[in-house]
């Protein structure tokens, strides 16, 4: 190794040194900080744009037009309708359409999450765990728009021979299902509960695994069975986690896009039909911004108002879900 | 047992209620495991209806390898029943002897009444039959007569021989010119298309290789000439599933099913996925690195980790909505300099947005991915021990060169596995890029960032809502590429975790 020649110091050199490193120090946290602050100016520009184009939106369309919580109770039909040339901004069948398709993937997701949840953290060996957890993550994983694809194409037609086989058969409910038309509300639902499966039951499990093992324990020591502790032992212990994981479920399942956009159809009804099309709020959205209107129109504007409906939905359920887990968490240890 | 007769009746009662106990369990783990296997289920038949729907990829392939063909459906005047015929679309290689417009109607000796059999037919054949397929047709109008015309007479149109092609079914049936067709097995025929028509519908409606009878008026007279119609050629299928993947990979989007590709979309999800990690990997990272190692506790950190958390559970089609509004068309930005040029009597000028190109969407996405980003690569970072900080700060290093040299290297694999998964995500994503306006039909390469693009879960969206034939296997292969680039993404990912997870 060459020896450097040793520099003679000049006084104030080390406090030089200094500076400038700390000058390097505090821009490097000016730089992170900055970064740090996209997401507060993503939120910021969120609310602006949302905020003042719902606003020109509403000062056209007022709330109580958009909302005509009269027409539930005078019986008279909602009309959807920013086509004609009649236009028409009822929100009613958009919402009943994403609250019923959210409802269907509810019963789908909810119990067989949970038990399935039930079943990763208290039956499975560790081994079969090892295998099915990743496995489901994987059904996670799969873009919405193939969902779409297989209700669409998959779904559809076997409920539909389902239903031929139980007219056949002269099975009563079932056989309704033989008049199910290509696009409905059943099969996009179905298959939103099967995509949104795996998130309860991961989150689910996540919260049954925070269970101390001295609970367990305690349980099977008194002699109650493992249905006994899954049931009264485990599940109220982690339930602020599942019940957050129930509500993240039915916030993804009111923004979710493409299984509705593409098997759920692009009809506006009201009170919504299982067996036939509907459109949902985040359907519509898909639907206008695809179409061909002009800049500016009024219809444009109907964008940022569902968009806004869609984000408070969201963001409310998302708020209390994590307030649930923070202030009912059992706190262990 | 006899003092222990008034014990035996509760011990009998726990007994049973113990069994009771039991089978409840017995019930409910069954239950539970049921519920496992739906969800697999499930994706089982998710997997196995891609599968299956793409394999037929293959047999469209071997097809359009010699043959171009469209499957056309042509409203006919059968007791009111439309009919659909495979219709070969283009000039064809030497090895067959198809043309232009001629008309599929069975392969292999089976009828071909629907335009997906073709294919079916393919799939279906083992490789020696394959080998020796017959394809048999009716040759166009031009080909089985030579020239036809439609002629408005006295009594109503005629539809005349003009000229008889040498060697053309026709000749060989001794028509001759001059002849007035005047009806097809019977059915009357008044305009040339009609001929062609009715000899389908006679030949499909119930398969049959033997002669069709036409009524013809020769100089007053009346007579029944039979007319062999159907051809046969026969061709060389090849079956080879890699070769029909890298057949789908490599061409660009058509409007016949058999020769459309996704080469266009499959550049274009890559380029806007790499753009987007290029972006989102150092700003997440930077932010990530802020919240976890410079931040106090305090009521600015707070507010940003909730504003996170909730940006990450806004849908992605309101992201979409933002993307168009922000970066295509450049309308805030526009709207706050007209709002600053009002204020202050400057003359910033208004600028265009980056319109529907890479550019906007990978951006889009960036907004979309970034709160997952930092939230995992908190995680990462969280999982490097105090103890290491510690150790550097001890012997006089700064908080950036302890980050830089000593929590950042432990934290990479982590933060690489976040990305790479959050990155899988944004690859599937349709809702915020059809928002922006990503094109359906893309012809061409992007050029640059500033390009109109495609990527391939929007091709899937198109091809499942079209209805033509074949558009629907189109989708499937377009997804089965799509999951086995996740696939890939999502092993890296757990790869890498394995590889270089640190356990301290």
């Amino acid at each position: 190794m060459k020896a450097s020649p040793i520099k003679q110091q000049t006084p104030g050199f080390g406090l030089q040194k200094k500076q400038s490193r700390d000058f390097k120090e505090k821009f490097i946290e000016i730089i992170l900080f900055l970064a740090a602050l996209t997401s507060v100016l993503t939120t910021v520009i969120f609310i602006l744009v949302f905020g003042s184009k719902t606003w020109d939106f509403f000062s056209v369309v007022p709330l109580t037009e958009f909302f005509a919580l009269d027409k539930l109770f005078s019986g008279e039909a909602f009309r959807w309708a920013p086509l004609s040339a009649r236009q028409s901004y009822e929100i009613m069948p958009l919402l009943s359409g994403t609250l019923l398709v959210t409802l269907i993937s509810m019963i789908v997701a909810l119990p067989l999450g949970l038990l399935s949840a039930v079943y990763l953290s208290e039956f499975a060996s560790t081994r079969v765990r090892k295998i099915i957890k990743p496995v489901l993550e994987l059904l996670a994983g799969i873009p919405t728009v193939v969902y779409g694809y297989f209700a669409l194409l998959f779904i559809t037609p076997m409920l539909r021979s389902v239903g031929i086989w139980a007219d056949e058969s002269s099975i009563p409910i079932l056989s309704m299902l033989s008049t199910i038309q290509f696009w409905n509300v059943l099969s996009a639902g179905l298959v939103m509960g099967i995509m949104i499966l795996p998130m309860v039951s991961s989150i689910s499990e996540d919260a049954m695994h925070a269970v101390p093992q001295s609970l367990r324990e305690g349980a099977y020591a008194t002699g109650a069975t493992r249905f006994e502790v899954a049931i009264r032992v485990i599940l109220p212990a982690a339930l602020s986690g599942i019940t957050a994981a129930f509500i993240l479920a039915i916030s993804r399942a009111i923004g979710e896009t493409m299984i509705v956009a593409v098997a759920a159809g692009q009809t506006p009804n009201f009170p919504p039909d299982l067996l036939k099309p509907i459109m949902t709020l985040t359907a519509y959205i898909v639907n206008v911004a695809t179409g061909d209107h002009p800049a500016g129109a009024e219809i444009w504007d109907s964008l940022f108002a569902v968009g806004t409906l869609l984000f408070l939905m969201t963001l409310i359920l998302n708020v209390v879900s994590h307030y649930i887990v923070k202030k009912f968490r059992e706190q262990y240890e | 047992m006899s003092e222990t007769q008034g014990f035996g009746q509760p011990q009998n009662n726990f007994k049973r209620k113990l069994k009771i106990r039991e089978q409840i369990g017995k019930l409910f783990q069954s239950l539970t495991f049921l519920s496992v296997l739906i969800g697999l289920l499930a994706l089982g038949a998710l997997l196995v209806n891609v599968m299956t729907n793409g394999r037929l990829l293959e047999a469209m392939h071997s097809f359009v390898q010699t043959h171009q063909v469209t499957m056309s459906l042509r409203p006919a005047t059968l007791e009111g029943d439309p009919i659909m015929f495979a219709r070969v679309a283009k000039e064809l290689a030497e090895n067959t002897t198809l043309k232009k417009g001629d008309a599929i109607v069975a392969i292999m000796g089976n009828k071909v009444s629907r335009p997906g059999e073709v294919w079916e037919q393919l799939i279906e054949a083992n490789a020696s039959e394959l080998a020796h397929a017959e394809l048999h047709y009716i040759p166009n109008l031009d080909r089985l007569f030579g020239e036809l015309k439609s002629v408005r007479t006295d009594e109503g149109r005629l539809v005349i021989l003009e000229e008889i092609l040498p060697n053309s079914p026709a000749n060989q049936a001794d028509l001759l010119p001059k002849d007035v067709i005047l009806a097809v097995a019977g059915v009357p025929v008044e305009r040339a298309s009609h001929v062609f028509e009715q000899i389908l519908i006679h030949k499909l409606t119930d398969l049959n290789f033997g002669p069709i009878e036409l009524t013809i008026n020769r100089q007053g007279d009346n007579f029944i000439i039979p007319i062999n119609v159907i051809q046969t050629t026969v061709n060389a299928y090849e079956k080879n599933m890699f070769a029909a993947l890298w057949f789908f990979a490599t061409n660009f989007g058509s409007r016949y099913p058999e020769a459309a590709g996704i080469v266009s979309a499959l550049v274009g999800s890559v380029l806007v996925i790499l753009l987007t990690a290029l972006i989102a990997l150092p700003l997440g990272v930077a932010a990530a690195i802020y919240l976890e190692e410079y931040a106090r506790q305090g009521l600015v950190s707070n507010f940003i980790n909730v504003n996170i958390s909730n940006l990450a559970g806004v849908p992605s089609v309101v992201y979409g909505i933002i993307g168009l509004e922000l970066f295509a068309r450049a309308q805030v930005l526009n709207e706050t300099t007209g709002f600053i040029n009002q204020l202050t009597g400057w003359q910033i000028p208004a600028i265009e947005g980056f319109g529907r190109s890479i550019l906007s969407g990978s951006l889009t996405l960036t907004l979309l991915v970034l709160p997952i980003i930092i939230i995992n690569a908190r995680e990462a970072l969280k999982a490097v021990p105090q103890s290491m900080r510690e150790a550097a700060f001890g012997v006089g290093a700064t908080q950036w060169q302890v980050v830089r040299h000593h929590v950042l290297p432990y934290a990479l694999p982590g933060i690489f596995t976040g990305v790479i998964l959050s990155i899988s995500r944004a690859i599937g994503e349709t809702a915020p890029l059809l928002l922006l306006g990503a094109s359906v039909f893309v012809p061409f390469l992007p050029e640059s960032i500033f390009s109109v693009f495609t990527v391939m879960p929007i091709q899937i969206w198109s091809w499942t809502g079209e209805p033509q034939d074949g558009m629907e296997n189109l989708a499937a292969a377009a997804i089965f590429v799509l999951l086995f680039i996740m696939l890939l993404l999502n092993a890296t990912a757990i790869f890498l975790r394995n590889r270089f997870q640190m356990r301290w």
